[in-house]
């Protein structure tokens, strides 16, 4: 049963194509200049000493780089601009209703994740940290009642998982804005979540050869194939899917967990009126940007304002000789 | 590459993280072949098929409880033979130290029977089997 190996090899690849695409995505943001001070703010600036600003408002409206260091980790670790989720579209008498439930299930959703994730470490560290038995324990004190423990993790994940998809099947305006993509990773941590449950509630299989997998992977140390052939059929359900989302993650969605950090409404201090936020491509500006006829990026000059239809079929030549070729009259509009 | 120092900083988390396995344990991993460390038992069948056991044990037990403490019934016919309904019937041909509490402490899991419940590897004795 040598082709059994393929599910030896199948997590270095995915982790080879995890660890080189995130980096490859970090490295493409990193690239990206940002010509504009854009932050988006919901707090009181510094102003006069009498107007009121708490700390609150130094969080929504840092005005150095420490506080949009602390708005950041709000925003990462509290949802925060999630947290101030209204609905967009008016329906009440022009009220915004609250949809604050959709920061309540993602971060149970996500808050569940990283403690599976940690638990998963009893698979893959010989002998297990305190820590991570602990975590187990409190996981299952509520669910002591049944062999083995009902872990409160996967079951407020399969909750919030519910929720969160239920959002894009059964509202009609969710609906339509999600794209095939987002339901992909949402059935995707479906079939790992129940199947992962499955194993541990319902269909009872050998845990022992699964460590030992798990730790031939860690250590890298081939397994033998006798464990290779106790692994269960559910299991390697399991395990592949694993493999393919992390494999996934760098072309999905998933990646706003390195996103986040690049987001300029999130991530600049709001000191418009304190320092000069210079433009990285155009930094020594003699005229101003809007007073010039062009701005020069890699050689090409690209005229700012009114763009006449030379730039503009300058800029757009290769898709407007295409559709040029179907037959379609291009002419500039006067 | 703009804001070069913070770029390679989030990098630098980012393989952290990931390699978290391993200084958790500071890089103590030790890959264990556990089947071939347990003891061996007594007899030649355990209550079920042995593959079946492996995996099933605990609802096995979970059942003989209901079984004994629910419905009265003290006996049990499997096709390997007949057993009393009990905890203690294990130890008939099973070490607790050297079986059990090896598997479980490989695999971190750990019954809250004890509490309770008699197994030979605590330090008095109250059953006796020859
Ligand atoms: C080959 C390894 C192995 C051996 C040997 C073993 N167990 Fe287990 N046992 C496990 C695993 C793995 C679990 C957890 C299964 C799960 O979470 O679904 C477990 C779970 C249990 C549980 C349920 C506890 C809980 O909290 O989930 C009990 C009770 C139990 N074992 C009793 C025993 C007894 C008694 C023996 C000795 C006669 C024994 N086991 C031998 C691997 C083993
Ligand atoms: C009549 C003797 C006998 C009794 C009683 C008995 N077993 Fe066994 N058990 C065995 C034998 C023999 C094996 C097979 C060992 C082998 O083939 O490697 C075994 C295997 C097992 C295994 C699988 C170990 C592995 O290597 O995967 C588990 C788990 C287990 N027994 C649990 C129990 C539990 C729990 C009880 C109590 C309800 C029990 N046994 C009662 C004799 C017994
Ligand atoms: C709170 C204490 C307590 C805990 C914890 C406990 N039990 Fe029991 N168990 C009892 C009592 C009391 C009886 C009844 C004894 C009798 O009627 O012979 C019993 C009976 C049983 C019986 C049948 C009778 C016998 O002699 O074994 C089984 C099997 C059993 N328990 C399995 C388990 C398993 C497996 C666990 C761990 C998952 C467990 N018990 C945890 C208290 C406990």
């Amino acid at each position: 049963m040598t082709f059994m190996y393929i599910f030896y090899v199948l997590p270095y690849v995915a982790f080879a194509i995890f660890v080189v695409g995130t980096i490859y995505r970090i490295l493409e943001w990193a690239k990206c200049a940002v010509p504009l001070k854009i932050p988006t703010t919901a707090g009181q600036q510094p102003a006069f000493k009498f107007v009121r600003r708490t700390w609150i408002d130094k969080i929504d409206s840092p005005s150095n780089k420490f506080w949009a260091f602390v708005r950041m980790l709000f925003e990462v670790f509290l949802f925060r601009s999630l947290f101030r989720n209204t609905k967009y579209y008016v329906e009440k008498a022009g009220k915004n209703a609250d949809t604050r439930w959709l920061w309540l299930f993602a971060i149970l959703f996500h808050y569940s994740l990283l403690i599976i994730v940690i638990r998963h470490l009893r698979f893959f560290t010989n002998p297990t940290p305190k820590f991570v038995s602990l975590l187990e324990y409190l996981d299952g004190v509520v669910g002591v009642a049944i062999v083995p423990p009902l872990l409160m993790s996967s079951v407020i994940a399969l909750v919030a998982l519910a929720f969160l998809w239920g959002r894009r099947i059964f509202l009609a305006k969710e609906r339509c804005i999600s794209l095939p993509s987002d339901h992909l990773i949402l059935g995707f941590m479906a079939v790992i979540l129940v199947s992962g449950m499955l194993m541990r509630y319902i269909v009872k299989i050998d845990l022992s050869y699964v460590k030992m997998f798990a730790l031939s992977i860690i250590t890298f140390h081939p397994p033998s194939p006798d464990v290779l052939n106790h692994l269960h059929w559910l299991f390697l359900i399991h395990f592949t899917f694993v493999c393919i989302t992390i494999a996934y993650l760098p072309f999905s969605k998933v990646m706003h967990f390195a996103g986040v950090w690049f987001s300029p409404t999130r991530n600049m201090p709001n000191d418009n009126r304190m320092r000069r936020h210079v433009n990285p491509w155009d930094p020594n500006p003699e005229v101003p940007i809007l007073a010039r006829t062009g701005i020069v990026i890699d050689g090409m000059v690209f005229k700012t304002k009114k763009l006449d239809w030379d730039t503009y079929y300058e800029m757009y030549k290769d898709q407007l000789d295409e559709i040029a070729e179907k037959n379609y009259t291009l002419k500039p509009e006067l | 590459m703009y804001h070069k120092p913070y770029v390679i900083l989030g990098i630098l988390a980012f393989l952290a993280l990931l390699a978290m396995p391993y200084w958790v344990t500071a890089g103590n991993i030790k890959y264990e072949d556990i089947h071939k460390e347990l003891a061996k038992p007594k007899g030649v069948n355990c209550v079920e098929n042995v593959k079946w056991m492996a995996a099933n044990h605990m609802e096995l037990l979970n059942k003989w409880r209901e079984m004994a403490v629910r419905q009265g019934i003290r006996i049990t016919h499997t096709e390997t033979g007949t057993y009393n309904v009990s905890l203690t019937e294990c130890w008939k041909c099973h070490d607790y130290n050297h079986f059990c509490k090896k598997c479980h402490e490989f695999m971190d899991v750990r019954p809250v029977c004890w509490e309770c419940h008699y197994n030979p590897g605590m330090p008095f004795k109250t059953v006796h089997f020859k």
